[in-house]
């Protein structure tokens, strides 16, 4: 998840902020050679007063540094319409130089790549809650040796959680904002106070440009076809002075900002998952047939009623078709009496879901649940009757019938060895199970004590005994493994989801063209800019020019 | 806006971010190490022993605890048990108390184990390892010792010895 995020993230940032380094770059050098002088004068010949860093008069859109004065083209300042960024002003305290930090692009695609690293290195080896191991630092290092263990030693065995990765994430997150801001506010403003009559270094800076003598005669006419001709082309006119500022698509500015906006929400979503207690859950949980188990940190506990696993017959004979546990969901009462809740079948791809809870089918297993145990009479060889254990739930002196006898299980070993002569048991899984019983008739005060352990014979152990207990198979038990699963989190990232595309659509499907058109001393200017597709621009603005007669020709045909 | 207001914004959007990162920072990281420590309070549990009575923490309270988990196929659990039981006889008139928590076995083989080293404390039966889960309990035997407040003072892993015992459990005597 989080690694499509970043490739959504640095997919936006390379194609909105490209080339924005250099740009920043060459600015600082400006800055840094142009000494005081330069940074003093920043009231326009316009006589707009301009905040420091502007690089286009804010009112006239003349340019004001003396490198910009030079250029031919301010087409790539007119990113960010030359305005002021607060990244780049002059004098800093240290919020300033935080801010600076965070609003670098290039410091953002820099985190986003040791992100993308990292995150690369940490699926190498299953993470360490995917192991299901209560030893990590044994279980990296048997499975995977020397690399296994340096991988645990350096922290990327639970990687997602650790201080420096959520630290890495928050970085971008905050880098995500601050780039924003920094950008965004400015352009906002400088949009919104667009001014019509601008200064013709501006217009004839721009990437489309023309100029031609006309007099004022023509000039009237050919500027009223002019504007009808845009109109038609759904431009939004404003003229003033004699002068038109044509503009459509500004949405299509706001495009990567409502975009990430929307990767904001989405962050914040993921964040939540590990801030709010109870908010996000994803564990494994197995259940034999028949059992109830507590779902862990959640007030329910759910019963496997019915395990059922269909294969396919004939040539993939063996091969799972089907999963489905028949699942109850109690919760308990005031007086700890479990309620069933929720009754629901669980298939893959169709979770229970019980308010905020979601088990998915994930996984069976096949696991001996029971001992079956046969009683013979020694003297005859006569099978007198089974009787079965169950390995997890022996309570002392638990007894077992067969024909008129009374089995007492007496004592019960597990994973049977003997230590020091004494039984024990090595594990808590039925890997050996070793029983002691007694055997007596009905009635009968003194029974005879009998020795059962898997895989030995214990018929010399007590020789004088009138029965012998002998293993007669095992009643295995299907364990269906469920995912439980919580996530609060959803709704908002998938809020912040359609926002991101939202603003992907904004971004893409409008452009923002604007054309300036001013007529000083019986010359005509004409500048355009748009943030993309200059050619289709060309195209349309090379028709207009056709239908009222003005001399360009932006297009070799 | 103003430039005053401006700068008060800008301080206000910072303040939110570095508290919003401080807090997923040290929540994300602290969620896994979320072992109880020295100095928090015990978590509460509630389990049933296996003389079929319920237990309680928190109803423990005024009275020092060692909460310590075990199970019969855990030799340094095994060699323990003698020193504990020994402690225990010695101190329970004075305001102590062992919940020695056995980890998902069979009530037979618990019970054996218990008749075997004479043991009288308590052995509440963590069935579905909840409490296991709980207190996050990494390698056994594990011994929690927790005071007449409630408080945790020692987390230990590995097996004791009743000189140990000894200075663990004076420390959390409650004081008459």
């Amino acid at each position: 998840m989080i690694v499509q995020i970043i490739f959504k993230f640095s997919g936006r940032v390379e194609e909105e902020y490209g080339d924005i380094m250099k740009f920043r770059i060459s600015q600082c050098l400006v800055l840094s050679l142009g000494g005081n002088g330069m940074i003093e004068n920043t009231k326009c010949e316009c006589g707009h007063n301009n905040p420091i860093g502007t690089i286009l008069c804010e009112h006239c859109g003349k340019p004001l540094t003396e490198e910009m004065k030079e250029k031919k083209t301010i087409e790539r300042e007119m990113r960010y319409e030359g305005t002021a960024r607060r990244s780049q002003k002059q004098t800093k305290n240290w919020i300033d130089q935080i801010w600076s930090f965070f609003s670098s692009v290039k410091v953002a695609v820099i985190l986003i790549l040791i992100t993308l690293v990292a995150a690369g290195i940490g699926t190498i080896f299953p993470q360490e809650r995917l192991t299901g191991s209560s030893n990590p630092e044994l279980f990296y290092k048997e499975k995977y040796g020397v690399w296994g263990e340096w991988y645990y030693q350096l922290g990327f065995s639970d990687m997602y959680n650790s201080w420096w990765f959520v630290t890495l994430i928050a970085m971008i997150g905050v880098s995500l904002v601050i780039c924003s801001l920094d950008r965004v506010i400015p352009l906002y403003r400088a949009l919104k106070n667009q001014t019509v009559v601008k200064s013709t270094d501006f217009i004839l800076r721009q990437r489309i440009s023309h100029q031609e003598t006309i007099d004022q005669k023509e000039k009237e006419e050919k500027v009223q076809k002019l504007i009808e001709a845009l109109k038609k082309r759904y431009y939004h006119i404003r003229e003033e002075d004699g002068s038109i500022l044509a503009e459509k698509g500004r949405i299509s500015r706001w495009g990567p900002y409502i975009n990430h906006i929307g990767l904001i929400i989405f962050l914040f979503g993921v964040l939540l998952r590990s801030l709010v207690p109870g908010w996000y859950l994803d564990q494994a949980l197995y259940i034999r047939e028949g059992d109830t188990v507590k779902v862990p940190e959640m007030p329910y506990y759910v019963k496997n009623e019915r395990f059922k696993l269909e294969t396919y017959q004939g040539e993939y004979a063996g091969v799972p078709k089907k999963y489905q546990t028949d699942a109850v969901l109690y919760q308990k009462d005031p007086s700890g009496k479990l309620v069933p809740v929720h009754k629901q079948s669980i298939l893959v791809n169709h979770p229970l879901e019980y308010k905020d809870l979601l088990l998915y089918q994930m996984d069976f297993r096949v696991e001996p649940k029971a001992i079956k145990l046969k009683v013979v009479e020694k003297k005859t060889k006569k099978v007198l009757g089974q009787f079965a254990v169950n390995l997890r739930e022996i309570k002392p002196d638990q007894v077992y019938r067969v024909a008129d006898l009374e089995i007492r299980a007496l004592e019960y070993y597990p994973d049977f060895a003997l230590e020091d002569g004494r039984p024990i048991t090595e594990s808590q899984e039925p890997n050996r199970p070793a029983f002691i019983f007694e055997v007596k008739k009905k009635g009968q005060k003194q029974g005879e004590k009998s020795w059962v352990i898997s895989g030995q014979n214990t018929d010399q152990l007590t020789p004088n005994n009138q029965y012998d207990i002998d293993l007669a198979g095992l009643e295995m038990a299907q364990s269906s493994g469920l995912m439980v699963r919580v996530d609060k989190s959803l709704p908002i990232i998938f809020v912040g989801g359609i926002i991101c595309l939202i603003g992907l659509v904004m971004g893409f499907y409008w452009h923002h063209r604007r054309v300036w058109v001013r007529y000083q001393d019986g010359v005509l200017y004409l500048g355009a800019h748009t943030n993309k597709s200059w050619f289709s621009l060309r195209r349309e603005l090379d028709q207009i020019a056709k239908q009222i007669g003005i001399n360009l020709k932006l297009i070799q045909e | 806006m103003n430039k005053e207001t401006r700068m008060w914004v800008r301080r206000i959007i910072f303040l939110v971010l570095i508290i919003a990162l401080g807090f997923a920072i040290y929540q994300a990281t602290s969620k896994q190490t979320k072992k109880p420590q020295v100095g928090e309070e015990a978590p509460d549990f509630k389990l049933t022993t296996l003389d079929g009575k319920e237990v309680q923490l928190s109803e423990m309270r005024g009275k020092a605890v060692m909460l310590n988990f075990w199970g019969t196929w855990c030799p340094p659990c095994r060699t323990e048990m003698p020193a504990m039981q020994k402690i225990y006889e010695k101190y329970k008139s004075k305001g102590f108390e062992i919940l020695a928590v056995n980890i998902a076995e069979t009530d037979i083989a618990v019970s054996n184990f218990a008749h075997q080293y004479k043991l009288t404390f308590p052995i509440p039966m963590d069935r579905n390892k909840e409490v296991v889960r709980l207190y996050k309990i990494g390698p056994l035997p594990s011994s929690i010792f927790i005071d007449a407040q409630g408080k945790i003072t020692q987390v230990i892993e590995g097996p004791l010895d009743t000189s140990q015992l000894e200075l663990y459990v004076n420390q959390i005597l409650p004081r008459k």
